[in-house]
């Protein structure tokens, strides 16, 4: 048994193993079909944020007095709105920003989630504490706190971020609490610290990485609220300060003339439901592919 | 022959381990206690296999857990090679974990289910700082390979495995430190009978070639009198007999353990022994019996017996029983 | 003791169909329970016990079970019976007691409410002749001061106390035949006694067949009058409890006795092994399922299936070598 053999056909065994496994995990995702259709919405989405404003031929915000309350045309697909302005480009730049608060809200609210999940599973005194900190919280209706926390921040596009992220953080925090407090009983766990494993490792390199799948998951459900709720901040004058043409805010934009230009209101919300669609099929299909994984682990 | 030479020395002396688990009242404050080791002792030798045998809620498992110190004990000293376990700082502890480890009994839920085996196995040696990377993975094969696994299952992940396979990644696990010490906490109950025996054979195998020392916590009667040198018996946080095998088999002094071993049913015909039927039931731990624990359901308890806990006393060369018969 | 079968299950076969395809937990089983016999049906995990007597009593969800063969009862077929007439059948005339008596009781009602509600089903009884019947049960059963535990919960009872609930519920019916799952590998080793003679005590006094479902050769050897094995979904040996034990034909029976610990065995020689692990269900082999492990199989072996055949008075056994591995008695040390 020499050193350098014993290396040499670990490489083609991890290869093959690798390729073996990737395949097992392709076919699980292309028999999912809420994952599919909910990324290909998803991807769609991100790529009219990304490379949805080079394509356009309108400005978002060029106001054409004269062709105000335009009606849906070969020029202006969604129409133009109160002030002329074309709103499929307003939708598209609107995507962006929308898309990207969500982002940036899920990844936030993931992280604080996941650290603040996790410690309190793991020792009691912070348990209690961030634990009723929590519940005041979530006692709140996330849209009213939210909206307090604007008041109190400012309107800005970073604060909505901020506000939002605080109302999101406390239901990850939950979710991953609870999958840690049942991880943390199991054998491996016990196993490990017999191994002499420190508190820290055993928190992030065992306990962490198995609540991954729900945290995932749940993030995703989160991205989607915080769409819905920036919407709804903007839509109410809380939320990303006119003119940037936010959902929420070309949506309020239009509520004064539901009937005499439908579109306005029609192709935003269109957009919305579109987006959230999306993301919670994505996550339906994202748990039912993780959670088998999981489960193998079972007898 | 390599085991012999040191088999007199002991390796693990238990002396007095008491745990007791706190029941909380609803201030917070501990209103009983659940005794579940409760003053035990004995001596384990280097290269034997001490077996402990008992029912439910003798305390059995907690007792391998306490030793370990992967609860913290209550009364008692674990001197193991001339030093307490129970008094040592946590650095000198963790370097300690290297020389005894544990085998658990649940092979679905003793491996993270997120890590590969070679991952899995690696662990200890990073903890610890032992080795070069290469040759950390080396070993990993050589040990892999000594539990009768394949290279290849260096990359896998624990759910491609059998119940029986994923035990042996876990003796491979305990024995990756070189550990002197291991406590097996029912590593075969979980499993088919028809795996069993590979497991055990393994087990023994492992102790001759690379002289362990096994503490053997189990439930099923003749799989412990099968791998252990000296076997005792606990009821209710209490080790009510110790001694050699074949002594105790041949000849059970305490009451108890004549009425478990009478209980066993045996896979051959005609095996009808004089079943001895235990009166009542087993009392609960937050409260045991006055005197000696097993006194509510002996049949030959005698009034002191009620009164009085039974000393331990030594009948024959280390053969040890506590009851006031004797 | 008559010969006359009070249960015939016929050629039973039971398949689910699972996202990895169509697999069969039972394959073709057939076997006789005779009145008031014991009959133990012994094998380890994925050997198909617990499903065939699930089978029986028709418990699975036949949106995902598919059933066929035949399962005669008082002259009844089980299998093509209507939900209700089954209904009928189950608790009342067969009766079922299963491996942890914890998750079979309900935690919210007493256990006098429980046992009542097994009799008010099928008897149309008043409830205070209900409960007269309950505390004559819990007599029955050997719980002590039953008009005290008539009123306590499921928790408020030790595991064999529960056991014991559990067999109560199952004779509230006068039950002809009672099947047992696994009734005692949950328990300590001296309730287990306890249990299995109240369990051959109720046989005997009650005239009640019961088929025993264990993989503890043990409790089989005390307690059964006749075995059947089985491996892999299928029955693989047939015997009187006698003969099985004296002398095993298929070499998987055989590999398990020998490879359990005894209390007399000699502790310096290495146990027997039976090589390799159970195929999964997902993937049975071709030929004798038990080929890919056995000491004995060859080409023959790997290629056809064996039928069960009867080598011996009262004992079948599927496995083209039975006769020879039987006869040359040294062939039991190719085990070894």
């Amino acid at each position: 048994m020499t050193i350098s053999s014993e290396s040499i056909d670990l490489h083609a065994v991890k290869s093959a193993l690798k390729k073996e496994q990737n395949k097992i995990l392709w076919r699980q995702i292309m028999t999912n079909g809420s994952l599919f259709v909910g990324f290909v919405i998803i991807a769609f989405l991100i790529l009219v944020a990304l490379f949805g404003p080079l394509l356009m031929k309108h400005d978002p915000n060029t106001m054409d007095v004269l062709k105000r309350f335009a009606a849906p045309s070969a020029d202006h697909w969604f129409g133009t709105d109160n002030l002329g302005r074309d709103v499929l480009a307003r939708v598209i730049y609107g995507t962006r920003i929308s898309m990207g608060i969500g982002v940036a809200v899920a990844i936030i609210a993931s992280m604080s989630g996941l650290i603040v999940g996790i410690y309190s599973s793991y020792y009691k005194w912070l348990d209690h504490l961030l634990m009723r900190l929590s519940d005041g919280i979530m006692a709140f209706p996330g849209l009213l706190l939210a909206l307090a926390l604007m008041a109190a921040l400012g309107g800005q596009a970073s604060n909505v971020v901020i506000a939002v992220s605080i109302v999101a953080t406390p239901y990850i925090a939950r979710v991953v609490r609870s999958e840690a407090l049942a991880l943390k009983e199991q054998t491996f766990v016990e196993a490990t610290r017999a191994l002499g494993a420190s508190d820290s490792r055993i928190i992030w390199q065992h306990i962490a990485p198995n609540t991954l799948s729900s945290l995932i998951v749940q993030a995703t459900f989160i991205f989607a609220e915080a769409i819905i709720v920036e919407a709804a901040l903007s839509f109410l004058g809380a939320g990303i300060p006119p003119p940037a043409p936010s959902w929420g805010n070309i949506l309020s934009d239009g509520k004064t003339y539901i009937y005499k230009a439908w579109w306005m209101t029609f192709f935003p919300g269109m957009t919305i439901t579109l987006a959230i669609i999306g993301l919670n099929l994505f996550g339906d299909g994202l748990r039912d592919l993780l959670d088998p994984h999981v489960s193998k682990a079972k007898k | 022959m390599p085991g012999h030479e040191t088999a007199t020395h002991t390796l693990l002396e238990v002396k007095g381990v008491k745990k007791y688990f706190p029941v909380r009242g609803a201030l917070g404050t501990t209103v009983q206690e659940v005794k579940a080791v409760n003053d035990v002792s004995f001596q384990l030798k280097r290269g034997e296999t001490f077996g402990i045998v008992g029912e439910s809620g003798c305390g059995k498992s907690t007792l391998g857990r306490t030793i370990l110190r992967l609860t913290e004990p209550t009364a008692g000293q674990a001197i193991f090679e001339g030093t307490d376990v129970f008094s040592m700082d946590p650095t000198a502890l963790q370097t300690l974990r290297q020389d005894m480890q544990m085998v658990f009994q649940d092979p679905y839920s003793s491996l993270n289910p997120r890590k590969r085996i070679g991952a899995i196995l690696e662990e200890p040696l990073n903890i610890h700082n032992i080795g070069t990377p290469r040759e950390r993975t080396e070993k990993v094969l050589k040990i892999l390979n000594t539990v009768g696994l394949q290279t290849d299952h260096y990359y896998r992940y624990p759910h491609e495995f059998s119940g029986g396979q994923r035990q042996r990644i876990g003796i491979a696990r305990a024995l990756m430190m070189d550990p002197k010490l291991i406590v097996c906490d029912e590593p075969v109950s979980a499993l088919d009978v028809s795996i069993q025996s590979q497991i055990i054979n393994l087990l023994k195998k492992l102790q001759r070639e690379l002289r362990l020392t096994y503490l053997f916590i189990a439930h099923d009667i003749s799989v412990v009198r099968y791998i252990s040198d000296r076997v005792g018996v606990m009821y209710l946080g209490q080790m009510v007999e110790q001694a050699p095998t074949d002594a105790m088999f041949a000849n059970p002094r305490h009451p108890y353990t004549h009425a478990l071993l009478s209980s066993v049913p045996e896979p051959k015909l005609h095996a009808k022994r004089e079943r001895i039927v235990l009166r009542g039931e087993l009392p609960s731990p937050l409260n045991p019996p006055s005197g000696c624990v097993f006194h509510t359901r002996c049949p030959m308890a005698k009034p002191e017996c009620k009164k009085m806990v039974p000393v331990n006393k030594e009948l024959s060369a280390g053969h040890f029983v506590s009851c006031h018969l004797y | 003791m008559d010969n006359e079968p009070i249960l015939k299950v016929d050629k039973l076969k039971t398949s689910f169909k699972t996202e990895r395809g169509k697999v069969t937990a039972v394959d073709g089983v057939s076997f006789d329970l005779l009145k008031g016999e014991i009959l133990g049906i012994v094998g380890e995990s994925g050997c198909g016990k617990s499903a065939t007597a699930q089978s029986i009593l028709r418990l699975y969800d036949e949106k995902q079970a598919i059933h066929e063969g035949e399962i005669w009862f008082e002259g009844k077929e089980l299998l093509s019976l209507r939900p209700p007439e089954m209904d009928k059948v189950r608790g009342n005339d067969i009766s079922m007691i299963f491996q942890d008596p914890l998750s079979s009781l309900n935690p919210v009602f007493t256990i006098g409410n429980q046992i009542a509600e097994a009799i008010l089903i099928h008897k149309s009884i008043s409830k205070r002749e209900a409960y007269a019947r309950v505390l004559e049960l819990l007599r029955l059963t050997g719980i002590p001061a039953p008009e005290k535990r008539i009123n306590e919960y499921p928790h408020e009872l030790s595991g064999g106390m529960r056991q014991r609930v559990m067999i109560a519920m199952a004779l509230a019916c006068e039950s002809k035949i009672m099947i047992a799952d696994e009734p005692t590998t949950a328990l300590d080793v001296t309730i287990q006694a306890q249990i299995m003679s109240m369990i051959v005590e109720l046989n005997q006094k009650l005239d009640m067949g019961v088929i025993l479902i264990t993989h503890d050769l043990g409790v089989v050897a005390e307690v059964c009058t006749r075995v059947v094995v089985m491996y892999l979904g299928q029955v693989v040996e047939e015997a009187d409890v006698e003969n099985l034990f004296t002398r095993p034909l298929h070499p998987y029976t055989q590999g398990l006795m020998k490879s359990i610990p005894q209390l007399d065995c000699d502790r310096s020689k290495p146990l027997l092994v039976i090589e390799g692990t159970v195929p999964s269900l997902h993937q049975i082999p071709e030929g004798c399922r038990f080929a890919t492990r056995c000491p004995f199989a060859d080409d023959l072996c790997r290629s056809k299936m064996p039928p069960l055949e009867q080598y011996a008075p009262g004992q079948r056994a599927r496995c083209w070598h039975a006769e020879t591995i039987s006869k040359k008695g040294e062939a039991i040390r190719a085990w070894t």
